[in-house]
């Protein structure tokens, strides 16, 4: 009875000690070493996550290494830090928890660092999905709207690309493609030549492309952040542009050449907001951390931090005064504040008012100052007396939420993008609907 | 010894025979389809199939995997390995199972399998995040969510998950209009990095729900969207054999009529894992003897499967059949000990019995001459007639009302002293004449006016808001927690968020306002006043949990209409959950247990036993005297504590007598009594028993060291049971028991005086502590132990009575020994 399972038993460990064998011949980054970086280590070293400030999502990456010096010591496994952690001859043991790397896995890295541990490009994230087609014919939502400072365009952030329009047809002009996803904010820099429109992938990376509104082509491709930009905005020179991603970071980029000037590092959540006031000096963010910050470009530090907000800062601006900021979210409360010294490191909240029955999306000054409009899940908009906060209008009715808001540059339009791809015009005497673009039915599943 | 060798050979040859081979060992007698005639819905519908065997022994086997299972019509259905049955086209058919010439068969019917599959958000989406764990405590469903992510605990707003995942952070988590993009198929397959690791593979139903489903656009669930109503699990009770295992089937049963197997998104869990494990996919194995529930959690409803393995004993069934069954007790009992293969333990003494009745239904013990009397008397009814007289004692009234004071919370803690005496008084008086206790509760809920002439009104000054209120009356009365559901839907039971709200609003209009003397309360219903939901902020219409609701504008009293519900004979959970606090009085442990604990995942260990006692309890109009008649009347309350090797380690089915400490207030007033000095309470004339008080803000040490319970909460884990060091040191060295020993006028100074002898003290002090004689062998070396100490102690000059010092001792030794300090 005995003899059969034995020798099964023992067949079996051979098998398996030839397939460590085979595995640890000549094992490389890309076929071999990265899967297993990517199941076992990624959830903590990533670029967002970046614990220990070691990010090992690429080759660089880990030859880098982190906080305590790079893992890997090529051709010798024995006095990598990356196998004596995961062997337990270094803390902290890795990875976390009670699990070991499998031995045959531990075996692989070995090998390949005992080879001279050498690299190939590796495209980021792994193994794609299987293509999925979709059964319905879906609208792609309006990410992000905005008129160009003549009034002539209004430029549309699409899914892979931008859509410029006729703001006085409606017309589509031309189409900016080559966006790696959803475009998710858009800024006109001030002389109306320049479009700045960001997105990127989610969990991935954030791009931004500076567009030449007249040769419609792109001009620089910028990629940074770990995550998608959810906020742009040109510096008021047109030099410049700032960017805010749900990796909580805030970024300043040269648009001539597409380098990163600065990071600003203060924010404990996503940044949903940046808005650099008139005067070039003032830049000011919201992030879903609840707090309103107004930055010294300089320093790269925040000279001032209002932390009023009870639920995540989902948009805010500056007044066109920029002495005045109003910002609204999640806690459904519009919030004005007003900067009371030149060193924007003082300020007093002027005004809260809870405005909608769900999360604020987007609030916006109209042109001169006098209004805001603001867009929330209760699927109503809101136009207010911006000083008082009085409700002057009420858009109820909205067909779907709308993140996207913007006033034209006389003053006389507001523009609605939504979640449902639509796009509505209102005009500001009565706020009376002119023209709705793309009017979509919304999708409900059939009877089960 | 070769013959006991010999068989212990063959049962081991056997139970190899029987693992290897169970079906040819023990042969199906019959077998059975679960879950019976199925109905497929759509294209993407399938059922496991559970071929269950009867077998000879009378236990049952899963032996799907060794059953031959057909489609009598495969291009109707076909069956999968492992037992599913796949929809082929529209139409009926047959499937079959053949077993060793045994044969079962259901019939099938496949519907709208020409209709493309478009997963529910409701009813396909939620359950896929719920199982994979995304909307758990630990991860997005926490109350700040993950990395900006948060979903509703477990689902329970579907409203605000569809938002969050479609709409929220512009779009970023499902791409409707690039399904392979959105984040929720990227990260819980790991194809972007994801703190939470690996939820699913790319190839499982998981992703294959998720992303259909945004294929279709991600649509939020329409109104005309069926929603579940119950939950059908099979089997619902196996009696199954050590070792095997046993498949879980878990049917939905929808609004609208249809029903489908949803086992692979329950959350299951076993009561007992020394009894039965059970995997993510609903398998159990069977681990060990005793009997465990499967409870499963779909969708915020809740049901169990009951599996039991019987212990290894080999037990004469006459030992059942012959046992004393004195009422329905007995035989319910009865039943699941010989399920269970365990032999009842014997009878119990007179004298044991006598002293077991009074500590457990008076709280005091028999005296010596009660304890002769009844030791001597020949009458055949003796014990009943005891049990009849108990009823009617004084003492009776002391224990229970003390009883209802710790539920009711009555305590000059957050009372004026007269409040507290007021409630007091109303609750004694309840007990005084048996006030039937649905009665009993009914007064308390309905009660209006002023607060000294009515004691019942005191319960709200101790609850004076609707959620206290809300809470405390599910609690007290129906043990049930509802205050998870206060935030959110009830994470394990199925109390939804909705439920609370609107049963909370049945008590939003009752307000308060002073007396005229201090301390008094009017209590009145106010015309208005409600409590709002704190999601949909507005009010919802009142409505217990289970019952009707009011409407918002309705005039009708509305704690009238929870009284009504909540004492009406079909709300058995009221019943249930006082009948449970009565047994576990008498029998050390309830039906269910903890006592107080009668959610639904928390299953009595016996159930027949615990719905004949509410039908009983109920059919006699909540008449608590008849109820503990009927408890001390079993042949079950009167078994000894001695157990034999059959049910040593029973602690639950009541196969013995179970050994406990006295409560505290008992063991201060046996003391006392054996001593007859009385214990001195301040503000409490002489002779006062600490079970005659009415508050527990008494000072005592005593009391507080043995488990006295503080009645701040309405738990029953307030009361300490478990004997400590410090007990035992107090009992030693403390004042309480060394004072009484000494004490003038105490029981030694009174056998001095009377000049008893050795051996006529030992007999009343074994009679007054323990309600027996000593053995002979108990006096011998006690009497002889006296008589030398009385020598030694005649040589000190400084001792005014040579026999007192002894006496003491051996009283000492007494009253802190095991006999004594528990009830057996």
């Amino acid at each position: 009875m005995a003899t059969p399972y034995g020798i099964r038993g023992l067949l079996g460990f051979a098998v398996l000690c030839i397939a460590a064998t085979l595995a640890a011949a000549d094992p490389s980054f890309k076929d071999d070493v990265f899967s297993i970086l990517r199941d076992n280590c990624l959830a903590c070293h990533s670029a967002q996550a970046k614990m220990g400030e070691l990010v090992m999502e690429d080759y660089d990456g880990l030859m880098a290494g982190g906080n305590n010096g790079p893992p890997i010591v090529p051709g010798n496994s024995n006095a990598s830090l990356l196998i004596q952690v995961l062997d337990g001859r270094a803390q902290p043991k890795m990875p976390l928890g009670d699990e070991n790397l499998p031995p045959q896995n531990l075996a692989v890295l070995k090998a390949w660092i005992d080879a001279g541990a050498k690299g190939e490009e590796v495209a980021a994230g792994g193994p794609s999905l299987p293509t999925i087609k979709a059964h319905v014919k879906v609208a792609v939502p309006i990410g992000a709207l905005a008129f160009s400072p003549d009034g002539k365009h209004i430029a549309l952030g699409r899914f892979g690309q931008v859509q410029l329009l006729n703001a006085g047809s409606g017309a589509v002009v031309d189409t900016l493609d080559g966006h790696a996803d959803l475009v998710r904010a858009l800024s006109f820099s001030p002389d109306g030549r320049f479009l700045a429109a960001a997105g990127g992938s989610p969990s991935e990376f954030g791009e931004v492309k500076i567009w030449n509104i007249e040769t419609r082509e792109s001009s620089a491709t910028i990629r940074g952040h770990s995550d998608c930009i959810y906020a742009v905005d040109f510096s008021s020179d047109g030099t410049q542009v700032v960017t805010g991603s749900y990796d909580k970071l805030i970024e300043l980029w040269d648009v001539s050449t597409g380098e990163r000037i600065k990071t600003l590092k203060d924010h404990v959540d996503a940044v949903y907001a940046v808005d650099f006031g008139r005067r070039g000096t003032d830049l000011l963010s919201g992030a879903a951390d609840r707090s309103v910050k107004l930055w010294r470009l300089q320093s790269g530090k925040p000279s001032l931090t209002l932390s009023e907000p009870l639920a995540g800062v989902l948009s805010a601006a500056f007044h066109p005064s920029a002495r005045r900021i109003a910002a609204a979210g999640a806690d459904k409360t519009i919030r004005v504040w007003e900067i009371t010294n030149e060193q924007n490191s003082e300020a007093r909240l002027i005004k809260a008012m809870t405005g909608h029955q769900g999360s604020i999306l987007k609030i916006v000054y109209s042109p001169d100052g006098k209004t805001l409009a603001s867009s929330a899940t209760d699927r109503t908009l809101k136009v207010w007396d911006s000083t008082t906060l009085e409700e002057k209008h009420v858009l109820g009715g909205q067909p779907d939420w709308a993140a996207a808001l913007d006033y034209s540059p006389d003053g006389a339009t507001l523009a609605v993008g939504r979640y449902d791809g639509s796009v509505t015009f209102y005009e500001t005497g009565s706020y009376q609907e002119q023209r709705t673009l793309w009017r979509a039915p919304e999708i409900t599943a059939a009877a089960r | 010894m070769a013959m006991a060798m010999g068989s212990v050979t063959v049962r081991r040859v056997l139970v190899l025979a029987l693992l290897a081979l169970p079906c040819v060992a023990d042969p199906p007698q019959s077998l059975t389809l679960f879950p019976g005639d199925v109905l497929l819905t759509g294209p993407q519908a399938g059922q496991q199939l559970v071929v269950q065997a009867m077998l000879g022994s009378g236990y049952e086997n899963d032996v799907t995997s060794q059953a031959k299972i057909t489609s009598r019509d495969s291009s109707v259905v076909t069956i999968d390995t492992g037992g599913i049955v796949r929809p082929v086209s529209n139409g009926r058919t047959k499937v079959e199972a053949e077993l060793s010439g045994v044969t079962a068969s259901v019939s099938v019917e496949v519907r709208d399998f020409d209709k493309p599959f478009v997963p529910s958000f409701l009813n396909d989406v939620q359950p896929v995040l719920t199982k994979a764990g995304c909307n758990s405590g630990a991860c997005h469903g926490s109350e700040a969510g993950k990395n900006g992510f948060k979903l509703s605990l477990r689902g329970y707003d579907p409203e605000f998950d569809h938002a969050v995942l479609t709409r929220q952070a512009n779009g970023r988590r499902v791409a409707r209009w690039a399904p392979g993009r959105s984040l929720m198929l990227r990260k819980p397959t790991l194809t972007l990095p994801h703190q939470g690791g690996k939820r699913f593979a790319v190839e499982s139903p998981e992703f294959q729900i998720l992303s259909e489903w945004i294929a279709n656009g991600a649509p939020a669930p329409p109104d005309s969207e069926p929603v579940i109503e119950s939950l059908s699990v099979f089997p619902e009770q196996a009696w199954l054999t050590a070792g095997t295992e046993q498949q879980i089937l878990v049917q939905a049963n929808y609004s609208d009529g249809t029903s489908r197997d949803v086992t692979r998104w329950v959350k299951f869990s076993s009561t007992d894992s020394g009894v039965a494990t059970v995997n993510d996919l609903g398998r159990v194995k069977m681990q060990g003897a005793g009997e465990a529930a499967i409870t499963v959690w779909y969708s915020s409803k809740v049901v169990f499967a009951r599996v039991g393995v019987p212990f290894e004993h080999k037990i004469d069934p006459r030992i059942y059949s012959e046992a004393p069954k004195n009422n329905y007790i007995d035989e319910l009992v009865l039943e699941k000990l010989q399920a269970l293969h365990i032999s009842p333990s014997q009878g119990v003494t007179d004298a044991q019995f006598l002293r077991r009745a009074y500590l457990d239904s008076m709280g005091v013990l028999p005296t010596p001459d009660e304890a002769e009397r009844f030791t001597a008397s020949k009458a055949p009814d003796k014990r009943e007639k005891l049990i009849g007289a108990i009823l009617e004692r004084e003492e009776f009234v002391d224990y229970w009302a003390y009883k209802w004071s710790d539920l009711l919370l009555v305590s000059s803690r957050d009372l004026a002293p007269s409040a507290m005496w007021s409630y007091y008084r109303w609750i004694r008086e309840s007990v005084e004449r048996n006030k039937p206790w649905d009665q009993f509760v009914r007064q308390i809920l309905t009660a209006t006016g002023n607060s000294r002439h009515n004691g019942a009104l005191n319960y709200y000054q101790l609850h004076r808001n609707p959620i206290d209120l809300a809470e405390n009356v599910t609690l007290a009365f129906m043990g049930l927690r509802i205050t998870c559901a206060r935030c959110h839907n009830h994470p394990l039971e199925k109390w939804t968020q909705n439920d609370y709200y609107q049963f909370t609003n049945l008590v939003s209009r009752v307000s308060q306002k002073n007396g005229a003397e201090p301390g008094d309360v009017v209590v009145y219903r106010s015309p208005a006043g409600e409590v709002n939901h704190p999601k949909l902020g507005k009010p919802l219409p009142p409505r217990p949990l289970d019952g009707e609701p009011l409407a918002l504008d309705s005039e009708e009293d509305r704690r009238r209409h929870l009284a009504d519900w909540l004492t009406s004979s079909d709300n058995t959970a009221f019943a249930r959950a006082v009948i449970n606090k009565i047994w576990a009085n008498f029998m050390g442990r309830g039906v269910v247990d903890p006592v107080d604990d009668m959610r639904a995942t928390n299953p009595a260990s016996n159930e027949k036993l615990l719905a004949a006692l509410t039908e009983d309890f109920i059919g006699h109009q909540f008449d608590v005297k008849h109820l503990i008649r009927r408890i001390m009347n079993s042949a079950t309350y009167q078994r000894s504590s001695r157990t034999n090797e059959t049910n040593e380690m029973d602690g639950k089915y009541y196969s013995h007598y179970i050994v406990r400490r006295l409560p505290a207030e008992v063991v201060l007033d046996a003391i006392s009594q054996v001593a007859r000095v009385p214990t001195q309470f301040s503000g409490y004339p002489e002779g006062t028993r600490a079970l005659q008080l009415p508050d527990t803000q008494v000072n005592s040490f005593f009391l507080e060291v043995f488990g006295r319970p503080p009645r701040i909460n309405v738990d029953a884990a307030e009361r300490e049971h478990a004997p400590t060091i410090k007990q035992a040191l107090h009992v030693i060295n403390g004042d309480t028991l060394n004072q009484m020993l000494r004490a003038d006028d105490g029981a030694i100074d009174m056998f001095l005086k009377l000049g008893l002898s050795d051996r006529k003290i030992l007999d009343h002090l074994y009679l007054s502590a323990l309600s027996r004689y000593p053995s002979e062998r108990e006096s011998e070396a006690l009497l002889a132990v006296l008589e030398e100490a009385e020598q030694e102690t005649l040589t000190d000059p400084l001792e005014r009575d040579a026999r007192r010092k002894p006496l003491e001792d051996l009283m000492w030794a007494m009253l802190t020994g095991k006999e004594f300090l528990f009830n057996h």
